[in-house]
């Protein structure tokens, strides 16, 4: 979040000196007055034309008299060439205007309005990142990045007619009222979902502490659907959930889920058990994980590099660099092989943790190429309750690799590739418990066996495996 | 004192002018998706705006981005981005954002220059249980236009361009069916697949109205020919309205049809033609007729003159002929009916003809358009003939023959759209339509989505030739004039 207030205080200042300067037209004498005078008899002249024209310009119609019309196109390309600038204010102002008084329709309410003529605004600049926060979004995203909301606790997904719950959470309300991976629910508290969008869903299961809401769900199975009342409680944002994957050569995987302001720290946890139980090689999950805050990024990746390591370098508009280093004291000392798992729906600050961490020949990458969101923005409140996401600079990898893909011919192209490209088996679902379906894990694992087995510690050691390294 | 000077060169416009500003104050047009016809309206200066706290929302986000964003911006590409979402929130199929060269279509084509196939095209919402379709609908096809002579007619549905699908509802639709009946994953997977293909080739419809209302490339300078001509004569050229210019080649638009259920393919070469406003002749020496293809300043300019042309000739009847005029501007419209008001009340007083209803905050109040009363109306029996695509200001003029002349109309029922609408233009020759009110008849019935009911109905005539021959609207009205005549002598 970035000085909030710089902006509004500028503006006011402009205005300021605007109105300001007046104060030296008020002494005139005799003849200098007569000899001005002369001077702007032309300027009185055209201004009066001017005045005429621009009150014809106001008033023509389309009408007959075609003298008039000539006269005035010729003299309006004279002395008024067509402005071919809009000032968005300007234009704003006057057309919502025009909306409250004379269209014919009941319109909406005038909030609604400014929204969507921010949005249009905002849409123009062609980076979907730069967005309008409404107060409702604007205070979804502050729960998000906080980590904690009051909910259910389970990880929906979009589904036919409703929301497919991905996985409850582990000790949530969701998993003590029995609801099961794989239900879909079709109704919140009567209400069918078939039309309604999935963070529409989520904000419907959403509300305050101990309240109750009732869930229709529809379950493999069963040949009716059914239903299941469930008390809202304070839910613990998943952000970290670890995985022996292989009890045999002790095989860990870390599912990052988000880069929220816990994740350090749960990270930190994860990380203590891994050692403490002496694990032989980790799988830093990042699939599906779509970011979050770039300080906690730095954060993560100082984890597994050393003080001062380049993390990541921000562009910004100038094109001076930023460079985020790697932070004193979080270093974990792992000597053991890491590989970090990605698909399409990585992003943002996963890109910048696997492009430093592929950079500085820490861990391998293998799945999908990447989102390619490698754009950074700053979030700044533009009222009490609403705020603008706003593109402010660019990452780029240790090696200067640009993170944000580009539109070509209707494709994105960019983002990370991996060091080992898998596809993934199409009915895969991300935190299934069931992971022989899991083709890029299968992947992971069978190069860290391997690994492990030929006894050869050490990351540099797993690359120099690699068949070819770009 | 510079101000001085500008205010006083205002003013001598206003005294000059001021007949036609108290005019010019209700200007008003109509227009589907199709350039159709235009007026002008600048916003108003002091916009006032009533939350100023909106305002300024508005230009802290607009000032921050200036400010913070990571390239440099274009605010007149902002504005006209705010402005399309701004106007086309309000969910009106008659308000939308229009850019410099649209808007310079729509005045152009109220001139009578069209571009493009030469049909107004408009979208139709239709619901079918669940199913929600937006389709492009054909409204009118303008006499001697390509469309015409491939044999589009109004009520054509557009399904496809140039072998691209017009997106006319959730291409996900039928994967959405299939989930809700459970159907197996593959089969889900598939139809998903076949909805994705259909999306990659489609266009919006928005992007295909444009490509059926713009010209190829500009190949010779062709101008348009002379106005009508004003002969009484039958022209020869009957149906040679329209003046299409060569188009280039390769420029062909293949377009799939739907009409009556039927699917039917038309290769259409898209170019520009001028529309001429009027045609009129004299039937028999007794039976004046008045084809309008256009409502506009120059259609009562030239209307003006027909008729005195016609009366002089011996009208004793007349025929107006408004099947499939879609192009208009009320004041022409007001203007054209001015020589058939007869006096009501006082001296002087201004005859209501149709009426206006608008909003005033969160109240609809009427007002009435009026017209003084002609020094000699013309008090012949009028036939007025409509059919589907009679449409919005033409649909007013019927009607208010009808009641303010005793007109019978003869044909279709007319397209229904009663639709007040104003184009407004902004400082960079962009601007926007707004729907300001709607029309009703004098005594207050509307015809919005009804359209008007002939009073004797007949099925559409396959052509508009301005001969009786194969026009059953046209000989029966002819005939009624005949028998009316014949009554009164």
């Amino acid at each position: 979040m970035a000085q909030p207030d710089e902006g509004g205080k500028n503006m006011r200042a402009c205005f300021r000196s605007d109105l300001s300067d007046r104060s030296d037209r008020r002494s005139w004498q005799g003849g200098r007055a007569l000899w001005r005078l002369i001077l702007a008899l032309p300027v009185l002249v055209s201004l009066y034309l001017l005045g005429f024209l621009s009150a014809e310009m106001v008033a023509s119609t389309g009408r007959p008299g075609e003298s008039i019309a000539l006269l005035r196109s010729t003299v309006r390309h004279l002395l008024l060439p067509a402005e071919s600038k809009l000032d968005p204010l300007e234009a704003f102002q006057s057309t919502l205007s025009e909306i409250e008084t004379h269209f014919y329709g009941q319109p909406p309410p005038i909030d609604k309005l400014t929204y969507a003529a921010i949005d249009g605004m905002l849409m123009a600049l062609g980076d979907p990142y730069t967005r309008f926060m409404e107060p409702e979004e604007f205070r979804r995203m502050q729960e998000d990045t906080s980590g904690s909301f009051t909910g259910i606790g389970a990880l929906l997904e979009d589904a036919p007619g409703g929301a497919r719950v991905v996985r409850p959470l582990p000790n949530s309300p969701a998993i003590r009222a029995g609801l099961k991976a794989g239900d879909i629910i079709i109704a919140v508290d009567g209400k069918s979902l078939e039309k309604v969008a999935l963070e529409e869903a989520v904000r419907m299961i959403r509300g305050p502490r101990f309240t109750r809401v009732t869930l229709t769900i529809r379950r493999e199975g069963e040949p009716n659907p059914i239903t299941i009342t469930i008390q809202r409680d304070r839910v613990e944002s998943p952000t970290v959930d670890l995985y022996l994957d292989d009890s045999e050569n002790k095989i860990y995987r870390l599912w990052l889920q988000n880069f929220s302001e816990k994740a350090p720290q749960l990270l930190d946890r994860a990380l203590q058990q891994v050692q403490r139980e002496g694990g032989r090689a980790l799988i830093l999950d990042l699939r599906t994980n779509p970011g979050g805050l770039l300080e906690s990024a730095i954060e993560v990746a100082s984890r597994f590099l050393p003080e001062d390591s380049l993390v990541v370098s921000v562009k910004g508009r100038t094109g001076i660099l930023e460079n985020r280093r790697a932070l004193p004291n979080r270093y974990r000392h792992l000597k053991i092989p890491i590989v970090v798992l990605m698909n399409s729906s990585t992003a943002s600050a996963s890109e910048i943790v696997a492009g430093a961490l592929r950079d500085h020949k820490v861990a391998i990458l293998i799945g999908e190429p990447s989102y390619g969101k490698g754009l950074v923005q700053t979030v700044i409140p533009t009222s009490d309750n609403t705020a603008v996401a706003v593109t402010t600079a660019k990452y780029l990898t240790p090696n200067g690799t640009d993170l944000n893909a580009k539109m070509v011919e209707g494709k994105r192209v960019g983002g990370l590739t991996p060091d080992i490209e898998v596809k993934q088996h199409e009915d895969w679902r991300p935190g299934e418990e069931d992971i022989s379906k899991d083709l890029v894990l299968q992947r992971a694992l069978q190069l860290l066996r391997e690994q492990i087995q030929a006894q050869q510690p050490g990351n540099n050691a797993l690359r120099a495996r690699l068949p070819a390294e770009r | 004192m510079l101000g001085l000077a500008f205010a006083s060169g205002w003013l001598t416009h206003r005294i000059l002018y001021r007949g036609y500003l108290a005019r010019g104050s209700e200007t008003v047009v109509q227009r589907d998706f199709a350039p159709t016809l235009a007026d002008a309206r600048v916003p108003s200066k002091e916009a006032k705006v009533s939350e100023p706290a909106m305002t300024a929302l508005y230009f802290r986000v607009f000032s921050l981005v200036q400010q913070e964003f990571v390239e440099p911006i274009d605010p007149t590409r902002m504005a006209h981005g705010s402005l399309q979402m701004l106007l086309s929130s309000l969910n009106d199929p008659h308000t939308q954002y229009l850019s410099p060269e649209q808007r310079k279509r729509w005045l152009n084509a109220l001139n009578g220059q069209v571009e493009g196939i030469g049909a107004l095209l408009g979208i139709l919402a239709r619901k079918q249980g669940e199913r929600e379709q937006q389709l492009l609908r054909v409204i009118s096809v303008l006499p001697g236009s390509p469309a015409q002579r491939a044999g589009i007619q109004s009520g054509d549905l557009i399904v496809e361009v140039n072998g691209k699908w017009v997106l006319s509802e959730d291409p996900f639709y039928e994967v959405l069916e299939l989930q809700r009946a459970h159907a197996d994953r593959k089969k889900i997977r598939e139809a998903n697949e076949r909805a994705r293909e259909r999306l990659r080739n489609s266009l919006t419809l928005s992007e295909a109205i444009d490509l059926l209302s713009r010209a190829p490339a500009p190949s010779a300078s062709s101008q348009p020919e002379e106005r009508a001509s004003r002969e009484v004569a039958p022209q020869e050229n009957a149906d040679g309205q329209g003046d299409a210019a060569a188009p280039s080649p390769n420029a062909k638009i293949e377009l799939t049809l739907k009409r009556a259920g039927q699917t039917l393919k038309v290769k259409i070469e898209p170019g520009r033609m001028q529309i001429r406003p009027l045609e009129y002749r004299l039937f028999e020496g007794r039976w004046g007729y008045l084809r309008f293809n256009l409502l506009n300043g120059t259609a009562a300019k030239e209307a003006a003159t027909a008729l005195k042309t016609l009366q002089q000739g011996g009208m004793k009847g007349l025929i107006i002929d408004l099947r499939g005029t879609a192009v208009g501007h009320q004041d022409a419209c007001l203007q054209i009916l001015q020589p058939f008001i007869t006096k009501q009340g006082g001296r002087g007083k201004q005859v209501p003809v149709a009426l206006v209803e608008y909003r005033e905050g969160k109240q609809y109040r009427k007002r009435p358009l009026s017209l003084p009363p002609a020094s000699q109306p013309i008090r012949v029996p009028i036939a007025v003939l409509i059919d589907k695509g009679t449409y919005n200001v033409a649909e007013l003029m019927a009607l208010a023959l009808r009641t303010g002349a005793k007109a019978q109309l003869f044909g279709m029922p007319t397209a229904g759209d009663a639709s007040q609408i104003a184009l407004y233009k902004l400082r960079d020759g962009s601007g926007f339509t707004l729907t300001i009110g709607r029309y009703l008849g004098v005594d207050g019935t509307g015809f919005h989505q009804r359209g008007i009911q002939p009073d004797m109905r007949i099925a559409d005539a396959p052509r508009l030739q301005g001969q009786p021959e194969g026009d059953p609207a046209l000989a029966r009205a002819l005939q009624w004039l005949s028998q009316t005549k014949e009554a009164k002598t």
